[in-house]
């Protein structure tokens, strides 16, 4: 039954194509493809130009066809968004051999200061990816959907400002606070020696 | 660890966590922004292989420039070549090994959602020499000697078995003004007969360009574009040309004023150099 926002009728939607895709209906591909390659080329626009986003964004569609079965995702934007993003950043390692994107750059320095200082951390990968979502978990929502829109997603400082109704001033402080707050409680976790 | 691969490693963050922030309608009504000034330094490069049709893309001259393109949000151009495939046993170094021993790994652990692409290596070096030396080849020199570069980075494309597709070599230099990059691309015959190589520039939001033909002292055909940003200020100028089956590159971008003459005389002096060796 949908919500007041649609909310249930969005799941029942994403709910159909992907049984569609587990049935191999190419249906599924294109009901997929109407509902969210807007919003998939903006995950990918965030890291490369518009012609290779574009391109990104098929290639992600077609990982979605190649990859549902066997995976059956309970948040289908999240896991082709997931996909889109991991192709994107694997293009930009691959096509950018002379230059590295300004906001791409931008967005890894900051996340510098959620890493504690000290020697390597004994287990990247899929702990930092629990550590980092049972943190996010702990933040008020404006904070968490700051440091995801943010560092997930590729936004710039002033669309989260507008977005978020407030100065980019404060979207900086609340990211930098946030950040901190990150590295204290990976520090606290002891996931670095 | 640092930033960059912090910002690799939470792709595979908590669905939901993902699903939250992007259910947020309102985040697409602002992403038409205007880009910032650092966009010209964001220009992306790419380099794709095809085969047979795009071959007429690229002239008996060497580059062929075509697709230029100004938008809103982004500009572009293509630069095309024929290329020379380099056989295989020409490839003496270590690089032979190297990928025979890791590409195929990456093939066999590769996951959708967190692993880098397969078939893709990369490793910095110092200098052009150490660079050159681990390809282990014979007809590759530095293409730029009269300055010092921070680093020469290269990229190898390798098939699943780890053979050796295409390889770029990067050198990255910085003087007082710019911002400058020399890249030489090789194609091994894993490549295939009749492959055009592509070449993909672009720049955040709008721009100007100005395609130039030069001829070196040598006798080497180059092709050259002066990129100007329409309204952020921003300024490069990248020159190309195609000797003994390899395709130049040189890229130099302004750091402060668009200064199109004095850039453009620095781009031929680093050409006529480049092309000579």
């Amino acid at each position: 039954m949908p919500d007041k926002n649609g909310k249930g009728r969005e799941s029942e939607q994403d709910a159909q194509i992907i049984e569609l895709l587990w049935a191999r209906e190419e249906r599924g591909i294109a009901m997929l493809s109407e509902r969210y390659e807007r919003r998939l080329f903006w995950v990918a626009r965030s890291i490369l130009a518009e012609e290779e986003a574009a391109e990104c964004v098929n290639d992600t569609l077609l990982a979605v066809w190649n990859s549902i079965p066997p995976n059956r995702p309970q948040y289908l934007f999240a896991y082709a968004a997931a996909i889109c993003r991991n192709n994107a950043y694997n293009r930009l390692r691959w096509e950018n051999a002379q230059k590295r994107k300004a906001e791409v750059v931008s967005l890894s320095n900051e996340l510098e200061e959620c890493i504690p200082a000290g020697r390597e951390m004994q287990q990247p990968g899929r702990e930092l990816e629990r550590l980092l979502a049972d943190f996010l978990r702990g933040l008020p929502k404006e904070k968490r959907l700051l440091f995801v829109r943010r560092y997930w997603y590729g936004d710039t400082i002033e669309m989260l400002a507008e977005h978020f109704g407030c100065s980019a001033g404060r979207v900086k402080s609340i990211l930098f606070r946030v950040r901190r707050q990150c590295r204290a409680y990976l520090k606290k976790e002891g996931i670095w020696v | 660890m640092n930033g960059a691969d912090f910002l690799n490693a939470i792709n595979g963050l908590d669905a939901s966590i993902i699903e939250e922030a992007g259910q947020e309608e309102t985040v697409r009504r602002v992403r038409r922004r205007r880009r910032t000034k650092t966009a010209l330094a964001a220009a992306l490069l790419c380099v794709c292989l095809t085969a047979g049709g795009g071959a007429a893309a690229a002239s008996v001259l060497g580059i062929e420039l075509f697709n230029f393109s100004s938008g809103e949000s982004s500009s572009s151009y293509d630069a095309a070549f024929q290329i020379e495939p380099k056989p295989l046993s020409a490839f003496k170094g270590p690089i032979v090994e190297t990928l025979r021993e890791i590409v195929p790994e990456q093939f066999a652990e590769y996951e959708l959602w967190n692993s880098r692409m397969p078939g893709v290596w990369s490793r910095n070096f110092w200098d052009w020499e150490s660079a050159v030396e681990f390809l282990g080849v014979d007809f590759l020199r530095a293409p730029v000697t009269s300055l010092e570069p921070d680093g020469v980075e290269l990229y190898a494309h390798a098939a699943e078995d780890g053979t050796l597709v295409s390889a770029s070599l990067t050198g990255n230099y910085r003087t007082d003004d710019y911002n400058i990059f020399a890249a030489v691309y090789i194609y091994t015959e894993a490549c295939g007969e009749g492959t055009t190589a592509q070449v993909f520039s672009a720049t955040d939001g709008g721009a100007e360009y100005a395609p130039e033909e030069y001829v070196t002292s040598g006798g080497i055909y180059c092709r050259i574009v002066h990129t100007s940003e329409t309204e952020n200020n921003g300024a490069m100028s990248e020159g190309y040309f195609v000797k003994d089956g390899l395709m130049y590159r040189i890229t130099l971008i302004e750091r402060s004023q668009d200064e199109r003459e004095r850039r453009a005389e620095l781009l031929k002096q680093l050409l006529e150099e480049a092309a000579g060796r």
